[in-house]
């Protein structure tokens, strides 16, 4: 999707570390998916633990 | 994106047109036509198609189709565009359409709502498939309703673009395109998954913990309302500033108007006040005259009246000034009522008796002459008094209506200040800035407090969070989880000022697009500043505001409006309804130099397409050289010699009728080059 590419750009182009970047990379597909809280719950475990 | 084919049947004075511009090279495409023959009609065809906006009920169903139909019958009102979606060669056939029916009224009847039907292919070798699931939602992603005016344009209007519409139209625009809400939707999914864990990791630490974290959810709840109220609140404040000075041009642009408006109001109601005290003074005038005439008239009698009773008092017939009855009540009682004695036979009671005598023998004439003669000193007295009041009443009209004279003469000369202007709604506008105005002090004060609130709210919870922070320390399970939650805070964190930035970006890559085609436009060294607001300033060289004509002010809203596209990759067509508005023939050549090179760099190495609908007065052979190279695609909509007011036709090229006039007449003998 278009604005997928788009919202996506101002993630690589913003200055957080790789692992908020990866975050938030990971985050857009969510939202754009629909997804519930519990996966971003999971996404934040996922994220805690590899760190 | 471009659009390639547009049928219009039974829409307003189009009854029934196929364009087909989908074998012709180019992304400029110009649809001419005189007034009236339905170049507004079919912008406003694709408003309806694409957005579901109806026209008024009159310029909906064709009155040709309506004419040419039985009582009964049913009329289907279709407007269908096939546009090609990308340069890999995704079409998409979007129609919307409405059923009428013929009744014995002249309005016909509606029959159920209008249908949208959106049909993909996805390469030019494909078939057509139905997008069945949520057409109308799929339309939307495409061409969001917050950018219609990005997409079909008011040439009439774009002058004032910058002035009226895009301040907050380009921040909808960003928002809706960018889709930077997303990252809001992040922030709060993250909020509250840190939520979820502080809740586990109260649990797990006990009656402290879990005190703590209550306090800290029901803080942080507020700290939302706060911020959301805080929000709403400037949103208000910046479409209360945008609408106030939009007014405020509105009325500099009038020079005085307003004030002359305002001073019409108040000469006005003077006008009225003076005109009933006229109506007033008049019917008091009218009065005094009806009854000091009829007391003149009797005064005409009066010197003969005099006459007679000089006579009768002369030859003394005239009765004595005495009541008889009365008197003879004096003799009965023996009492005078100067208090002398009366007693029968003495000189007083006999002179009394003689004027009773008197009375008696009086003629029947000289009792009327004696009253006559009262009721003559009466008139007269009213007459004087008639004549004065006349005289002030006459006095009072005439300085009433000196005084109407003056006001009339002022209305007239504030009139001729604000000849073509209307002056209800200047007033109108003047009553809406001044309560904006006081809105608006009302709204900086409750933002600022509001602001207040959000930081020392911000600090409470903070406190909180490295409260149960402490609560927690030495519990292994807590400590995993206070891990985890700080790792979602600092995600939503990043996501909130993503949220935030995304929008100063936008801005940013926008200033520098508008910056470098307005500078090669104008050819000098020209900075574009687009302010939080999205307010958009040309400056020169030094830093200060450069004047723009008519065509320039034109251009810089088609620059924006390309640098937009540019910059959010939006796709769709730019439809111009007379795309240079009212410009005087100087502007028009400047603009159309400007148009045709800036369209030259933009449009034609882009996927993007221009769609330009221009009347006689506007697309002449003189417009029609500036674009000449670029190849543009040529339709016109012309009038059915059958049906002349109410069908038009479409063709291609120029109108062979306006090849018959003018400049077109030498365009086509060959003396324009």
């Amino acid at each position: 999707m278009e604005d997928f590419e788009v919202i996506r750009r101002f993630v690589t182009e913003s200055e957080f570390s790789d692992e908020i970047k990866d975050a938030l990379m990971q985050s857009i597909a969510l939202e754009v998916q629909g997804k519930p809280v519990s996966d971003y719950l999971s996404l934040v475990k996922q994220m805690a633990a590899e760190k | 994106m471009k659009i390639e084919k547009v049928s219009v049947r039974n829409f307003g004075i189009i009854a029934d047109i196929d364009l087909d511009i989908s074998a012709k090279e180019g992304s400029l495409v110009f649809l001419n036509g005189r007034n009236g023959r339905g170049k507004t009609t079919f912008q406003s065809a694709l408003r309806w198609c694409f957005y579901g906006d109806e026209p008024a009920p009159a310029k909906f169903l064709s009155s040709w189709a309506l004419n040419n139909a039985q009582i009964g019958d049913t009329l289907t009102t279709r407007v269908e565009a096939e546009i090609m979606m990308d340069t890999v060669g995704t079409t998409a056939v979007i129609e919307r359409t409405q059923l009428f029916q013929k009744t014995e009224t002249t309005s016909p009847k509606r029959m159920g709502q209008p249908q949208l039907t959106v049909k993909i292919r996805k390469s030019a070798a494909g078939s057509l498939t139905d997008i069945k699931a949520d057409p109308e939602m799929w339309v939307q992603s495409f061409f969001p309703k917050r950018l219609i005016n990005f997409f079909l344009f008011d040439g009439e209007m774009m002058k004032n673009f910058f002035d009226l519409k895009v301040k907050g139209a380009v921040e909808n625009a960003v928002r809706e395109i960018a889709g930077v809400d997303r990252f809001d939707n992040i922030a709060q999914n993250f909020a509250a998954a840190e939520t979820q864990l502080n809740r586990k990791i109260a649990k797990l630490t006990g009656a402290k913990a879990e005190k703590v974290n209550i306090q800290l959810e029901a803080q942080q709840k507020l700290l939302v309302e706060i911020f959301l109220e805080w929000k709403t609140l400037s949103d208000q404040l910046a479409v209360n500033k945008v609408r106030s000075e939009e007014i405020s041009t509105i009325l500099e642009g009038l020079e005085g108007q307003a004030d002359a408006a305002e001073r019409l109001k108040y000469l006005d109601a003077e006008e009225a006040d003076y005109k009933n005290k006229l109506t007033r003074a008049e019917e008091e005038f009218q009065s005094e005259i009806l009854t000091n005439g009829t007391n003149s008239l009797l005064v005409g009698a009066f010197p003969e009246l005099k006459n007679q009773v000089a006579r009768a008092k002369k030859e003394d017939w005239l009765p004595p000034p005495f009541e008889p009855a009365r008197i003879e009540r004096l003799i009965e009682d023996g009492k005078c009522i100067c208090g002398a004695h009366l007693s029968p036979g003495d000189d007083s009671t006999k002179a009394l008796q003689t004027l009773i005598e008197k009375h008696r023998v009086s003629s029947g004439v000289g009792k009327v002459l004696d009253q006559m003669s009262r009721q003559i000193d009466l008139v007269e007295i009213a007459l004087q008094q008639g004549w004065r009041i006349i005289q002030d009443k006459n006095v009072s009209i005439m300085q009433i209506s000196k005084d109407i004279a003056r006001v009339q003469k002022e209305k007239e000369r504030l009139l001729e200040v604000m000849k073509g202007s209307d002056v209800t709604e200047i007033r109108l506008l003047v009553e809406e800035k001044k309560n904006l105005d006081k809105e608006r002090e009302r709204l900086v004060t409750t933002t600022a407090i509001l602001l207040g609130q959000n930081e020392s709210q911000t600090f409470k919870v903070e406190t909180l969070q490295k409260e149960l922070a402490q609560a927690t320390e030495g519990n292994k399970e807590a400590e995993l989880l206070q891990h985890e939650a700080k790792w979602a805070r600092e995600i939503s964190e990043a996501a909130g000022n993503i949220h935030q930035s995304a929008i100063k970006q936008v801005r940013q890559r926008l200033q520098e697009s508008f910056t470098e085609k307005f500078s090669v436009i104008k050819k000098g060294k020209f900075i574009t500043e687009i302010s939080n607001d999205f307010e958009v300033k040309t400056l020169n060289e030094f830093g200060h505001e450069t004047e723009l004509s008519e065509g320039e002010k034109m251009m810089k809203a088609y620059i924006f409006a390309i640098a937009l596209r540019e910059v959010i990759n939006l796709g769709f067509p730019l439809v111009v309804d007379t795309p240079f508005g009212r410009l005087d023939s100087p502007n028009r050549a400047e603009l159309a130099k400007m148009l045709s090179k800036f369209l030259e760099d933009e449009v034609t190495n882009s996927n993007r397409q221009a769609f330009f609908l221009m009347q006689d007065t506007e697309y002449t052979p003189y417009t029609r050289k500036y674009f000449e190279k670029l190849n543009p695609i040529e339709a016109y909509l012309a009038k059915d010699e059958e049906f002349e007011n109410i069908k038009s036709d479409l063709g291609y090229g120029i109108d062979p009728d306006w090849l018959l006039y003018e400049s077109w007449k030498d365009w086509a003998d060959g003396k324009i080059g």
